[in-house]
């Protein structure tokens, strides 16, 4: 349970009023404190009570009291109907730890990788997974925005996990949940600096550095760059002879899985002005070079050049303030990702690194030689506003449009035509919400609804009954979803909390257009859509030296339409709306902490995922209905001890974190003999962190050891993960 | 395919008798007649099963599975609970009494064999780096398998030759079937194999010309041809001839390992469909037919042409494996009406017939009591007691028929929970 949960209660000011504020600028990386004490709120915060204006709070005489009222948007967002966990990343700074490493230890998330750093990875929530998931950065939609775009963890101050249910503000067709990457405040002056290396020659720089120009003009910098070999040994890799013959297994280190990424972004504008609260405009370039080792399903096929290159830039500008009784928020953004997959080795390399050139120039390591472009142009575009009826309710209406164009190019093969001809589709999201507090503030009533617009138009060398054609197809549809959100805080250590929404995921222009080529076009694909549902409980004990913090949410999904691609005529297929699951599920988390400098953290999650479809892919009776759906994890838990000790004025803070996965299958559960099942096994890994802070919590420097016990782990069917890595980071803040 | 294994069984079964008390330390030289009759006019005695059979319970790409068990006439066949996971789509190909499963999904062929114990295990495996799309067995004791990538560039096919004994890949060769390069993606023609037939030291591969653009097109489905190789084939090899015949299209049909058979003489018989339905485009303007070569030549049999339209009211061989005696089991897709490309393969047409097809006396014979059905694939088919089993998948369920190919008859069995039962076999005998 990394992630913090506030209550909107006394209680929490009572436990900050708990915290001895010897260290001001300490970031105590246990407990909440990591949020109370964050050091760039501290400082500021003395100097800038104006950031606060919009809380409405008055009352700054102490810190404690700004610390937490500054706050007041977090409180007030934990305290709504939404399920929401809020991961606040200064926990994890000090340590080497990215964005999706975070994410993973939080209950109801399973994030599963193809490898090390780079690597491809599928995070599901709740059950809910893909695409079917959107994510974020300060509120601005990612998709489509490549792999090159990563966000180390020390450029995040927090991320927002929306679970099931997504409030309008986050304009999107988010079938499962959203991500919502926070980055820090824009009017605090701050330093933070990081490098690290560690196991596989990985190495990874960061800086983020933010100025107030003079009063209300700033400039932040923030930008990083990583690289890892990924050379770790692979475990049960075939041994095999000339003619391929499997002798046996083998352990052999992977060499062609070196990543390299780096980005910069710059931001730049003014803030806490008459005309704005933040005016600003921002420009992101990242570019990375990720090698492949081996095809996604499996390691039979061995690769030594096969790569892909990742250019992206991004322009956005963004706009917000807050009147008296309402408030608008803006943003217009631009950008391009080109994607290029380099096969053009004729090459056939073995697991040792060897490699025999191909007889046939025409083949490259996977398929033909290729050197295929993917150009998306992307641009996006949001106006929302919000309205204040009185102390206690608002409204609040929400526009955004999202337009792709996508082009591709095959540099070496001219028989790949797959988007020859430019592609556009273009999404609009309207949302309408009332949000109103009753019964002295303690319900809390969200009600929204989500209209769904969305056209495109697909040109493609198309083979209609084997005549090739150009074929211009354009769609057009509608669909609206709705929701609500209701939190009732009974006393001031118990809340409850419901939540539903109707919600749908649109189809990517490939899915209802087809590639041209062996996809064909389905006019009659819809949506995927859900019916999401959340009812949780959330209590919160305390005593002189203790403070406890119990979460459990049981949550339901009832997806259908889910999108497949059929392969039903040999050659040529289409996407299906085929699909229908149904999730039950349920998510604890507890979290203690006593004597300020000891904590407990722990989480489990235990969903079950069921085939509810009577027909399957070929329309056929489905022999599987009623059964779990095969390779999903639907058991796991996390948990995280801490301790720190002040030594003179420095602070040792040691960290154990132990993450399991239950085995599950590949396939069907309860086809063919158990003993012959091919499965995932059970994953058991503990982590040790150490980190030691000086100077007045100015320098930071940790230890962390990954699967110290070199334990054998997939999350994926026979693609093994790293085992034992130590990684050193060295960080300052200032 | 016809098996050999009634023939083999039969020698075994000679010799045994013949060798009387073999299992005595000091051979008897005196050979004692048996006070049998002899079992040389008898039917060979298979005892029916155990059997093996691979069966797909979900979706195109989901898992198969190996299941054996003593009898399949009793209860529905199913893999609750039983069976050897196979991941993906495979191809399965028996050869003697070694199963080879061939999958998309990982890289891999793997062979089972029956174990000391009794039991169907695995035998071993091995990789390849194309999909292996074409095999050929060579006597009961060789399997050859072909890749055929799919994308139309001038690529060498590569043929593996493996033991089916030890499950081992001997030989590994690039051989070239047929490639056409203009330099103009859409002007030349590469070959898609259809099948690999052995007959003494020639290799025959039968192929489609598909277009070098990758569309599938196959712009000279008029004609058949024949790729003749030396055999055995080594690395580098072309055709030593390419016979065509303009009376029938491209032979075969795609995911058809058996468009080509053998007979006991020696004959080689092969099919043309030719329709869009089947995957041509543009489609054969010619009728689906049967071809000949006769033992010991290597040019087609200008007086044989069978022509199954005319047999079966304008029906196409959609599918045909040999069943012996001169004759093949057979589906013909009837009803051309609804056709669109490739589907004849589409679930949800039900349009195919099983047939018996006197190759010789060129007639074809419904199999009584056995009603339309759809079959995408069908491994090559083994005979048990004069009997051959397969899988029939209609709109409402799918059931095992028990085919009497002497009398062209078949009893409905029990019902398959599942979608497809992709071959029987027996491993045992």
């Amino acid at each position: 349970m990394f992630f913090v949960q506030f209550s909107p209660s006394s209680l929490l000011s009572t436990f900050v009023t708990k915290i001895r504020f010897r260290y001001l600028k300490i970031v105590k990386p246990m407990l909440l404190v990591g949020l109370i004490l964050n050091p760039y709120l501290v400082v500021s915060a003395s100097e800038s009570a104006a950031m606060f204006k919009d809380t409405k709070i008055t009352d700054t005489e102490s810190i404690e009291k700004i610390a937490v009222l500054g706050r007041d948007s977090t409180k007030k967002l934990l305290s709504s109907g939404f399920k929401v966990d809020l991961l606040l990343t200064e926990e994890f700074k000090n340590s080497n730890y990215n964005l999706t490493q975070i994410l993973q230890r939080s209950p109801g998330i399973t994030v599963r990788q193809n490898g090390g750093l780079g690597s491809e990875f599928n995070l599901a929530l709740n059950g809910l997974s893909g695409n079917q998931i959107r994510y974020f950065f300060d509120g601005i939609p990612m998709e489509d925005f490549g792999s090159a775009l990563n966000f180390p963890a020390n450029l995040v101050e927090k991320i927002e996990i929306y679970k099931g249910v997504v409030p309008i503000t986050l304009g999107a067709d988010a079938l499962g949940g959203a991500i919502n990457i926070i980055t820090p405040e824009l009017n605090q002056e701050l330093v933070d600096l990081s490098y690290t290396y560690g196991s596989f020659n990985t190495h990874k720089a960061t800086a983020f550095v933010q100025t107030d120009l003079n009063n209300d003009y700033f400039l932040r910098v923030s930008a990083n760059a990583e690289h890892s070999d990924n050379n770790y040994w692979m475990n049960n890799v075939s041994e095999i002879d000339k003619f391929g013959n499997v002798l046996g297994t083998m352990r052999v280190k992977r060499f062609n899985d070196q990543y390299s990424a780096a980005m910069v972004n710059i931001k730049s504008g003014v803030t806490n002005t008459w005309y704005a609260d933040e005016l600003s405009l921002s420009v992101t370039h990242a570019a990375n070079r990720n090698n492949e080792q081996h095809p996604t399903t499996s390691i039979n096929e061995v690769f030594g050049k096969y790569h892909t290159d990742n250019q992206t830039t991004l322009l956005s500008t963004l706009y917000k303030k807050s009147f008296s009784d309402f408030s608008v928020n803006a943003y217009l953004l631009s950008g391009s990702v080109n994607e290029t997959t380099n096969d053009s080795y004729s090459r056939d390399y073995d697991w040792h690194g060897q490699f025999k050139e191909k007889q046939d120039k025409a083949q490259g390591e996977l398929a033909s030689r290729s050197k295929f472009t993917l150009k998306d142009n992307v641009f996006r575009a949001s106006l929302s506003g919000q309205y204040y009826l009185s102390d206690n309710s608002n409204i609040s209406l929400n526009y955004s449009a999202n337009y792709l164009k996508r082009k591709g190019k095959d540099n070496l093969n001219a028989n790949n035509v797959a988007f020859s001809l430019p592609n556009w589709i273009r999404k609009s999201v309207i949302g309408l919400a009332f949000d109103s507090k009753a019964l002295n503030q303690a319900l809390n009533i969200n009600i929204f609804a989500k209209h769904y617009i969305f056209t495109g138009e697909i040109n493609a060398e198309e083979s209609i009954n084997f005549n090739l054609q150009n074929i211009k197809t354009h769609i057009d549809f509608n669909n609206t979803g709705y929701g609500t959100a209701l939190s009732y805080q009974v006393n001031p250590q118990f809340l409850l909390k419901a939540s539903y929404e109707n919600t749908y995921r649109l189809p990517q222009a490939q899915e209802i257009l087809g590639t041209g080529q062996y996809v064909r076009p389905n006019a009659h694909l819809n949506p995927e859509q859900s019916h999401n549902m959340n009812l949780g409980a959330k209590f919160e004990f305390s005593s002189e030296n203790t403070f406890s913090l119990f979460e459990t949410n049981v949550f339901y999904r009832d997806s259908s339409d889910f999108i497949y691609y059929v392969p039903d005529r040999v050659v040529y297929g289409q996407y299906k709306n085929l699909q229908k699951v149904e999730t039950t599920g349920i998510e604890s988390s507890y979290y203690l902490t006593f004597y300020d400098n000891y904590s407990v953290q722990f989480n489990a999650t235990y969903q079950d995922l069921l085939n509810k479809s009577r027909l399957d892919t070929d329309g056929d009776r489905d022999f599987n209905y009623n059964n779990r759906m095969p390779n999903e994890p639907y058991l796991f838990a996390n948990i995280r001890l801490s301790a720190s000790f002040d030594i003179a004025n420095d602070q040792l803070t040691l960290f154990w974190t132990t993450a399991f996965i239950e085995k599950f299958f590949l396939n069907w559960e309860g086809s063919g003999n158990q003993d012959d099942k091919l499965y995932i096994p059970k994953q058991l890994t503990h982590d040790i962190d150490i980190q030691y802070m000086f100077a007045d919590g100015d320098y930071n420097l940790s230890l962390s050891a990954r699967n110290i016990f070199d334990a054998e782990i997939y999350d994926n069917f026979n693609i093994e993960k790293p085992g034992r890595a130590f990684y050193l980071k060295f960080r300052y803040v200032y | 395919m016809f098996n050999l294994k009634t023939l083999s069984l039969l020698i075994a079964s000679l010799s045994l008798t013949a060798c009387g008390g073999g299992g005595s330390s000091t051979p008897d030289p005196v050979i004692t007649p048996p006070p049998t009759p002899t079992p040389a006019v008898e039917e060979p005695v298979v005892e029916p099963g155990p059997f093996t059979f691979a069966i797909k319970t979900a979706g195109e790409g989901e898992a198969e599975y190996l299941v054996t068990q003593t009898s399949i006439s009793n209860e529905a066949l199913s893999a609750d609970g039983v069976g050897i996971e196979q991941q993906g789509w495979n191809f399965y190909y028996p050869v003697g009494n070694t199963l080879f499963v061939s999958g998309y999904e990982n890289f891999e062929t793997t062979s089972y064999k029956v174990n000391d114990d009794g039991d169907v295990e695995k035998l071993t495996s091995f990789v390849f780096d194309n999909p292996l799309v074409m095999f050929g067995s060579v006597d009961d004791t060789t399997l050859l398998a072909s890749d055929a990538p799919s994308d139309g560039t001038h690529t060498t096919r590569t043929l593996y030759t493996v033991d089916a004994d030890t499950g081992k890949v001997t030989d590994k060769v690039n051989y070239t079937i047929h490639d056409f390069d203009t330099g103009t993606p859409g002007e030349g023609t590469v070959a898609w194999p259809t099948a690999l037939v052995v007959r003494d030291d020639l290799l025959f591969v039968p192929f489609q010309k598909l277009d070098d653009q990758g569309w599938y097109a196959t712009p000279e489905a008029d004609t058949a041809f024949v790729a003749v190789f030396d055999y055995p084939v080594v690395d580098g090899a072309q055709p030593i001839k390419i016979i065509s015949d303009d009376r029938a299209s491209n032979i075969g049909v795609n995911g058809v390992t058996s468009s080509m058979i053998k007979v006991d003489n020696g004959d080689l018989y092969t099919m043309s469909n030719g329709a869009e339905s089947a995957g041509f485009s543009p489609a054969s303007t010619k009728v689906s037919a049967i071809l000949r070569i006769n033992d010991g030549e290597t040019e087609f049999d200008a007086n044989y042409y069978f022509d199954i339209e005319a047999a079966t009211d304008g029906g196409k061989l959609f599918w045909f494996d040999y069943v012996g005696d001169n004759k093949a089991i057979a589906r013909i897709v009837i009803n051309e009406e609804e056709t669109a490309p490739w589907s004849a393969f589409a679930k949800d047409l039900i349009t195919q017939k099983l047939v018996i097809i006197d190759l010789v006396a060129k007639t074809v014979t419904d199999v009584h009591d056995v009603p339309l059905h759809q079959k995408r694939y069908t491994s090559p088919v083994e005979i048990v007691d004069g009997k051959v089993y397969v899988s029939v998948e209609t709109e409402e369920s799918a059931h095992v028929y028990e085919v009497d190919i002497e009398n062209a008859t078949a009893t409905k069995g029990v019902e398959i929970m599942g979608k497809t039962i992709k071959g029987f076999y027996d491993l045992y005998h």
